[in-house]
């Protein structure tokens, strides 16, 4: 495949993945899915629609704030897509964009582990649950993929920043 | 930078042009360009070979070496 249709090809993913992220966003915004939390050994559940408006409002934020890194990566590979159409391949604009997917992904995989405890905070600073839920050493762990993948972006920037220094030696190489 | 490259003086001294060493040597103007102003990371031998067969030089006429003043 050439790699002006793989670029075209992925421009239309990162356009439709950002559609359907966004989508997702109003669905979780507009339907009634249940929360669940674990409270002293003792799994606690309750629907969304059971708070009140403030309340939702500020578990709405609190959820979608760990989706913007989401957002970033996609936008980050939306650059890169970009500089390889205009056959930029090793240029440190090119390596910024690999780190910036890098910090994205690090930052959804520390969002993703902070949520339950931070949504517990709220609920216990409002009264609604009586403790904060357990923290669990499976909850921490959940998220090391996301956070090796990032580790693995962050060493491709910069192996990515070697070579655009070498591209420039080359290129000033008469 | 430390090394300061002469082909202004070696082509003013042989009343060359540019224009014409890059048709001789085979190299882009442009290049050639960067090598004068001191720009270039690198040259090969086969540039430095031919910039000196066409100008009839010894490499150290093109490049001269003067240590940069250290910082205090």
């Amino acid at each position: 495949m050439k790699m002006s249709r793989l670029t075209n090809l992925l421009f239309v993913l990162i356009a439709v993945t950002a559609i359907l992220s966004l989508t997702d966003t109003i669905f979780v915004f507009q339907s009634d899915f249940p929360l669940a939390l674990q409270v002293d050994g003792e799994v606690w559940i309750r629907k969304i629609s059971e708070f009140s408006i403030s309340d939702r409002v500020a578990i709405f934020s609190m959820l979608e704030f760990t989706t913007l890194p989401w957002y970033w990566a996609l936008f980050m590979m939306w650059r890169l897509a970009k500089l390889y159409r205009d056959g930029q391949y090793f240029t440190p604009q090119n390596s910024r964009c690999f780190v910036g997917i890098a910090y994205a992904l690090i930052a959804m995989s520390i969002l993703d582990t902070l949520i339950a405890p931070v949504i517990g905070g709220y609920f216990y600073y409002r009264g609604i649950l009586d403790g904060m839920p357990d923290m669990d050493v499976t909850l921490i762990l959940a998220d090391t993929d996301l956070l090796t993948a990032g580790l693995f972006f962050f060493l491709i920037g910069m192996i990515m920043e070697k070579a655009s220094t070498l591209r420039e030696e080359a290129d000033m190489t008469i | 930078m430390a090394l300061i490259i002469h082909l202004d003086v070696m082509l003013a001294t042989r009343k060359m042009k540019l224009s014409e060493l890059s048709e001789r040597v085979g190299i882009t103007i442009a290049n050639l360009s960067v090598l004068k102003t001191g720009k270039a990371k690198a040259v090969r031998f086969s540039t430095l070979e031919a910039i000196c067969r066409e100008l009839d030089c010894q490499p150290g006429d093109l490049i001269e070496y003067k240590p940069d003043k250290p910082s205090e």
